[in-house]
């Protein structure tokens, strides 16, 4: 090994590297860029005083933040002496963090130390910080109701676009009859039947229900149908030589091998539903996080609409990477012939 | 342990017997007469090997047999029964191997023994992977292995059903020329264990004399049989050997190929 090391040039090169003097400074460079940041955001926050123009908060909600945040960074780099992949994430993603910490400093000095933006439309961050602290218990309810509401209508939606995705790639006739439909209905933003479904269901929830179901179910259906008119006959046909009847070319072969087409399908179709989630909720709800942005605005508390804002980013954020994360798995077998 | 998988040996099954068999596919540009009037009768157990020009309707004639296209005109039967679809007593592997890339090998073998509800399945598949040399491969996925290797995987998935007639569309045809010699062995070894009846499509014809118990000439447009050559040779084959090289040239004649190969003007 050491032998093959000296042979070749380059690993002499990285080697010698290794040893020089820029070893302290790639330290400060792979581990402490966070902490640094971290540490001059404080800083500016606690030294430089607020302007008067700003509405004071109970307490500095933005310092406390950012002690927990550099909590979470004095752990990360404890563990970095300790697990490797902790090292390689750190030296990774620590300038994206210390740059998203160097754009709050100069958000928080915008606003809260020069007031220089309006601040009924740009509040301090300590007050939204405020907002979300002090308002959580209101918050956690309009989470749970979103929830409920998008997981209900999501998989009712992905199982109805599903179900109709495959009639229509596997029968023929399913598919003279529903294709025209799917075609016609399909391409209308679900948002655009508001009017109408408030007629026409009994509440506004079981409407909701519907438009975020209607949302998904669309490019499900879409992608469901192209993805199974694209799977090679030959798969079908060497399936038939195995033993494979009608229900295995559906269940074994055709939905399978067109899990690519399904999940774009499914990912367009929950970013629809996310739209349709809040839009829905802005117009006929009471609760839900759609509900509560648009509530805050109406009661001009700016720093409760960013609050909220954040909120749903966070959620909608969370349930996408959960999507990522089922799909890396589910699509295993072509991990190294397609990204996206 | 390697034997245990043969322990079934069929007795004499796989009898494929085509009578007037004729094929017209409808297209835009008009019928095309692909088989015409084939007669053909393959022995149980037998090795035999299809060759003729491209477009000859070589690939129509195993796919009329594996009964993955209709015919237009006679029957085809297997041991005597009528064919009317496909089914796992006739195994097919095709020339771009067709192994389901969402499936593991292992599980591309017990495909079809899932689907005939065997036990141990995984087993089995374990089993033909070792026969056709892919032990350790179980768990990789198609896109992992060489040509070779999911050529082989696709046999074993096929052998794995215990068909009576195995339909090979140019099996080796994507391979070079080294893996090409020794795959031909390989099929020939489990050919000799199990004397599964052989039908095997090939451009080379090399291939078909060093494999055959009998050589299939197609003629084109429409595809008749040209005519049929017994290889009375003993095995395994010698490649240089004067009766094999005086049977290429018999063979190289009918498809007219032989004499019109020009000298060349001049030599480098
Ligand atoms: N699905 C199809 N529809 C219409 N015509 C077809 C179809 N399949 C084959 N043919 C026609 O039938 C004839 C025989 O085709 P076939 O594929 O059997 O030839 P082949 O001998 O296997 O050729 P190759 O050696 O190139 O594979 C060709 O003229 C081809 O155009
Ligand atoms: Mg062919």
């Amino acid at each position: 090994m050491t032998s093959d090391i000296s042979f070749n040039p380059q690993g002499a090169a990285t080697l010698q590297s290794d040893n020089y003097p820029p070893r302290s400074l790639s330290f400060v460079r792979n581990r402490m860029l966070p902490i640094i940041a971290v540490l001059l955001a404080l800083l500016l926050q606690t030294q430089i005083p607020k302007a008067p123009a700003q509405p004071k908060t109970l307490h500095p909600y933005f310092t406390y933040f950012l002690l927990l945040a550099l909590a979470l960074c004095v752990v990360q780099l404890t563990l970095s002496f300790f697990r490797e992949k902790t090292r390689r994430k750190l030296a990774y993603k620590g300038l994206f963090v210390a740059g998203v910490f160097l754009f709050l400093s100069l958000l928080n000095i915008l606003t809260s130390k020069l007031a220089l933006l309006p601040p009924l439309y740009f509040p301090s961050l300590d007050r939204i910080v405020a907002a979300i602290v002090e308002d959580r218990a209101l918050l956690v309810k309009c989470v749970l109701y979103s929830l409920r509401l998008q997981l209900v209508g999501y998989f009712c939606g992905l199982l109805a676009g599903l179900i109709t995705g495959t009639l229509i790639g596997f029968s023929k006739s399913a598919s003279y009859w529903i294709s025209p439909l799917v075609r016609v209905l399909g391409p209308i933003p679900s948002t655009t039947w508001i009017p109408l479904t408030l007629i026409a269901f009994p509440s506004a929830l079981s409407a909701s229900f519907f438009l975020v179901a209607l949302a998904v179910w669309f490019p499900t259906t879409i992608m469901t149908s192209s993805g199974i008119s694209n799977v090679p006959q030959t798969y079908f046909e060497a399936g038939s030589t195995l033993g494979a009847r009608r229900f295995s070319h559906i269940f074994r072969i055709g939905l399978p091998a067109s899990m690519p087409h399904i999940f774009l399908g499914i990912f367009n179709g929950t970013c629809a539903s996310f739209i349709t989630l809040v839009t829905a909720e802005m117009v006929g709800a009471r609760y839900g996080i759609g509900w509560y942005v648009i509530w805050q605005k109406d009661m001009m508390s700016y720093s409760n609409v960013y609050g909220g804002l954040i909120i749903t980013a966070t959620l909608f954020s969370i349930l996408i990477s959960l999507l990522f994360k089922l799909r890396d798995k589910a699509l295993l077998w072509q991990k190294d012939v397609v990204k996206w | 342990m390697v034997n245990s998988a043969y322990d079934s040996l069929n007795g004499r099954r796989g009898q494929i017997e085509l009578k007037n068999v004729g094929k017209k596919y409808k297209t835009n540009i008009g019928e095309v007469h692909a088989l015409s009037d084939i007669n053909l009768t393959i022995e149980a157990g037998s090795y035999v090997s299809l060759i003729g020009a491209s477009g000859c309707g070589k690939s129509t004639m195993l796919r009329v047999i594996a009964g993955l296209t209709p015919l237009t005109a006679g029957s085809v039967t297997l041991d005597g029964k009528e064919i009317d679809g496909p089914g796992s007593d006739r195994g097919f592997v095709f020339q771009e191997h067709a192994l389901f890339p969402w499936l593991t090998i292992r599980q591309n073998v017990a495909f079809g023994l899932k689907e005939a509800r065997k036990q141990n399945a995984n087993d089995e598949a374990d089993k033909w992977l070792e026969i056709t040399g892919l032990t350790g491969f179980g768990n990789a996925f198609p896109h992992q292995l060489s040509g070779g290797m999911c050529q082989r995987a696709c046999l074993a998935r096929s052998l794995a059903m215990n068909p009576a007639a195995l339909l090979l569309d140019e099996p080796l045809g994507a391979l070079d020329a080294f893996t090409r010699m020794y795959m031909q062995d390989e099929i020939l070894r489990v050919w000799e264990n199990r004397k599964t009846t052989m039908l095997m499509v090939t451009h080379d014809v090399d291939e078909a004399i060093y494999m055959s118990d009998c050589v299939v000439l197609l003629s084109p447009r429409p595809g008749r049989i040209e005519k049929t050559v017994e290889i009375e040779l003993p095995r395994p084959r010698d490649r240089n050997d004067d009766r094999f090289i005086s049977y290429r040239k018999t063979i190289l004649e009918s498809l007219h190929f032989a004499g019109f190969r020009r000298e060349p003007d001049f030599y480098i």
